[in-house]
């Protein structure tokens, strides 16, 4: 499996750019799209899920042209889909909810059926609370509904869209692991704002801004092509921030001074040590470029 | 794990049943549905208490003319139920979001309507159904009528209940997409009472006409009740009547449906 995109163009009624140009290789496995809101990535995965009509561009499933109609019913049934945010029917039971989703998706043997139901209400620690009322879940709760319910048809392709925004961290590090889990044959597109949540979970990243894709590549790759231009610099006071055009990480203050932690272009100087990029680093030094 | 079928399109027979199923789930489940048809059965028990053409059906000898007539009950108010609960079905879809994630599954769009208005419809025929059995019940047992023409109760229900109900539950389904809500329920009730209660001589109406929704038609020309403002409907025309109804119906879920789809297509 395999998702490539190009030259995805996006202008919304009302004149707002949303996507210009957008080229994406997407293989097997996690990737991670990452990007600060407004971005474009909600825009891009509800073009992939087939319930946002692009501008221009092309966008092609396995075999398929996603755009095509006859392409976007195929692509509809190897589909798994997050929204970033998921509606439930407040009045059914997570049980009830997910046979339903499973029964839109075509899943016509009862037994079967069930059994999946009951598979995923496991994968996602809700068995015990499978029979309750989706209105007196948590946030959490839902969200872990809405994986379940994406990976009913167990798909090819699965798009998850801000998993993890607006969870408590207990709720971000269970959903992480459960998210890491999944990869595999399948194309699992997750997108976030959160670095931390791609560091945990993902081989290959996008980093997009203004709808547009300033890099793409593994992970390794990123923090490798913002080498060099990572520092900590200590300086005698918290005061005496580093000048220039460079864009602060962190501040720690020691007691000697303070410690600060940049990305930029800089000339080696007194007190200034190059350091090891982390992903954080990496999505600053894309983030202040253009 | 599950076995990868080779066509492009899942089963939507499958898809259909889904929504039918929990369309009507969430419909019974609504307190607002019981309380809803509870209030509006009770009222219209009062409203006949005093009127001599109810209580008294000694002019009433055949058994399905009184069972006919206990269906006209039925129609009189409780559709007013039905519209007003049915207004929200389609467009709480949008409300609480679950159309996003809907619009990306392989169920085709006419499925899940159809589905859903199924359900709809069945959610409220059974409150109607119990207010119908109630007063076929009273007749049988405290009017002493033959217990044996029980089975006879069906006809009325079948002729008179249903395509009413279908035909509302049609228009209050789809409408909201395009008008709000609170506004298209005071629209409804207006026509409720315009076009199927009052009858005025002088007021233009499609009370008595063959788009009245009330069952006039057939309980006039399949049962010979008594109880409306129509005095003689042939059989014929009580057919036009229905066929009408049921091909409004029709008309305004393809409309819905179709608008759906455009709606889709422009996002
Ligand atoms: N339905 C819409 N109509 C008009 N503009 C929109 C719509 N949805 C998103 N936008 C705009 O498109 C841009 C990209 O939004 P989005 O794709 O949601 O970004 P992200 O998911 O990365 O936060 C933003 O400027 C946003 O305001
Ligand atoms: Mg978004």
């Amino acid at each position: 499996m395999r998702v490539i995109v190009s030259g995805l163009r996006k202008t919304y009624r009302g004149g707002v750019h949303a996507l210009n140009g957008v080229t994406l290789d997407i293989p097997s496995g996690m990737f991670g799209l990452l990007g600060p809101n407004g971005a474009g990535k909600t825009t891009l995965m509800r073009i992939l899920a087939g319930i946002l009509r692009p501008s221009g561009g092309s966008v092609q499933v396995g075999a398929f042209d996603a755009l095509s109609g006859k392409g976007q019913l195929a692509v509809k049934r190897l589909l798994g889909y997050l929204p970033q945010e998921l509606g439930v029917y407040p009045d059914l039971s997570a049980r009830e909810f997910l046979d339903y989703i499973a029964l839109l998706k075509g899943l016509d043997d009862r037994q079967a059926r069930r059994q999946r139901v009951d598979t995923l209400l496991e994968l996602v620690a809700l068995s015990d609370v499978a029979s309750r009322k989706l209105k007196t879940y948590s946030g959490g709760m839902k969200r872990r509904v809405g994986i379940a319910q994406a990976l009913l048809n167990d798909p090819q392709l699965l798009i998850v869209d801000e998993p993890t925004a607006g969870l408590d961290p207990e709720e971000r590090i269970r959903f992480r692991n459960l998210l890491a889990d999944l990869g595999g044959n399948r194309v699992v597109i997750l997108s976030t704002h959160i670095v931390e949540d791609v560091a945990q979970t993902c081989q290959r990243v996008a980093i997009m801004k203004s709808g547009r894709v300033l890099f793409q590549g593994t992970v390794g790759q990123l923090t490798q092509a913002t080498r060099g231009h990572v520092w900590t610099l200590t300086t005698p006071h918290v005061s005496m921030r580093p000048q220039g055009d460079l864009a602060v990480v962190s501040t720690i203050q020691t007691g000697a001074g303070a410690q600060f932690r940049v990305v930029g272009d800089m000339a080696p100087q007194a007190g200034a040590r190059l350091v090891e990029p982390t992903l954080e680093d990496s999505y600053v030094w894309f983030m202040r470029e253009r | 794990m599950i076995a990868q079928n080779t066509s492009y399109t899942i089963n939507q027979w499958c898809a259909f049943w889904g929504a039918t199923r929990y369309e009507f789930l969430m419909q019974v489940r609504r307190w607002a549905l019981w309380i809803g048809f509870f209030c509006v059965a009770a009222l219209t028990f009062l409203a006949i208490l005093g009127t001599k053409t109810w209580t008294d059906d000694s002019h009433r000898p055949s058994v399905v003319s009184a069972f006919a007539a206990v269906a006209s009950l039925v129609m009189f108010f409780l559709p007013i139920a039905v519209g007003f609960l049915t207004t929200d079905r389609l467009t709480r879809d949008r409300k609480t979001r679950v159309e996003e994630t809907l619009n990306t599954l392989p169920a085709s769009s006419g499925a899940r309507l159809l589905g859903k208005y199924i359900g709809v419809v069945g959610a409220a025929l059974l409150p109607m159904l119990i207010a119908y059995a109630a007063g076929v019940a009273y007749l049988l047992a405290v009017r002493g009528r033959d217990t044996l023409s029980f089975p006879l109760a069906v006809g009325p229900f079948l002729a008179i209940i249903v395509p009413g109900v279908l035909f509302v539950a049609a228009f209050s389904l789809i409408c909201p997409l395009v008008i709000w809500g609170p506004l298209y329920q005071f629209l409804f009730l207006g026509y409720w009472f315009w076009g199927n209660l009052i009858y005025l001589p002088r007021l233009p109406t499609l009370n008595g006409t063959l788009l009245t929704a009330d069952g006039d038609y057939a309980a006039v020309a399949f049962f010979g009740s008594d109880s409306s403002v129509i005095t003689h409907a042939t059989a014929a025309q009580a057919i036009a009547s229905i066929a009408l109804l049921l091909g409004l119906s029709a008309l305004i879920l393809l409309a819905g449906w179709s608008y759906q789809r455009w709606r889709l297509a422009r996002a």
